[in-house]
């Protein structure tokens, strides 16, 4: 998927720990570990603004787009 | 083992569950012995028409149980986890059963005994609109509740 979490470079910008994080975010470990892999479908926006929250950033600097043509023809799963 | 507290309203309906099960099978041996459908000069309760004419309603009443499940789930927040898919579909499924007993098994159960199997043409239908609703009624709640499961796990895939 063309939109990628970006979450492992903030975290490390921030320098807090995911377990930190996950705990004050209500999330558990597991949950936090497959949002920082891409490994979810997507995100709630209650989780992103608690996660903007937490590490003081914006929407923009959890995610990422790497642009490509096909996604306007792609088809759901 | 943890304690389940039910509903007061899944313990009502279960007790009019109960108490129509009874009332239907009192109804049914008075009629059936007012009737002389059964032919017979013994016990009523030992002929086998009688007992094969419960077969659908004991189903209806069956899935009015799972309903009572169903809703004991509502009523403990469960919006669409397995065990409520799985009383959805037990509701789905015993009414399809029990409308296909009502149209096909019974009848021709009925017809077989009435005759002491000495004849057999084809199956009996006894086609009406009701068992017809209802057979589709609980075909449409299995498709609900598959399509209700699938979107659960979707959901769930979002963090």
């Amino acid at each position: 998927m063309p939109v990628r979490v970006t979450l492992d470079v903030m975290l490390a910008r921030r320098k807090v720990r995911a377990r930190d994080v996950a705990e004050q975010i209500g999330l558990s470990e597991t949950q936090l570990s497959l949002l920082r892999t891409g490994k979810v479908r997507g995100m709630r926006f209650d989780t992103l603004s608690k996660l903007c929250l937490v590490l003081e950033c914006v929407p923009g600097d959890l995610l990422d787009y790497d642009r490509d043509d096909m996604d306007l023809t792609a088809k759901e799963d | 083992m943890p304690k389940v507290s039910l509903p007061i309203s899944v313990i009502l309906i279960r007790i009019v569950i109960v108490a129509v099960w009874l009332s239907f099978f009192f109804e049914q041996a008075g009629a059936r012995a007012l009737l002389h459908l059964d032919a017979s000069d013994g016990p009523l309760l030992k002929t086998p028409a009688y007992w094969v004419s419960l077969v659908a309603p004991s189903f209806f009443l069956g899935g009015l149980w799972a309903a009572s499940r169903a809703l004991s789930r509502v009523k403990q927040g469960d919006t669409f986890g397995p065990a409520m898919v799985c009383a959805l579909k037990n509701f789905g499924y015993a009414l399809m059963l029990g409308a296909f007993a009502a149209i096909v098994v019974q009848p021709s159960l009925i017809h077989l005994f009435a005759n002491g199997f000495t004849e057999m043409r084809g199956v009996r239908f006894d086609i009406d609109v009701e068992n017809v609703t209802l057979a589709l009624v609980g075909m449409t709640l299995i498709l609900l509740a598959r399509q209700g499961q699938q979107l659960k796990t979707t959901l769930d895939e979002f963090v």
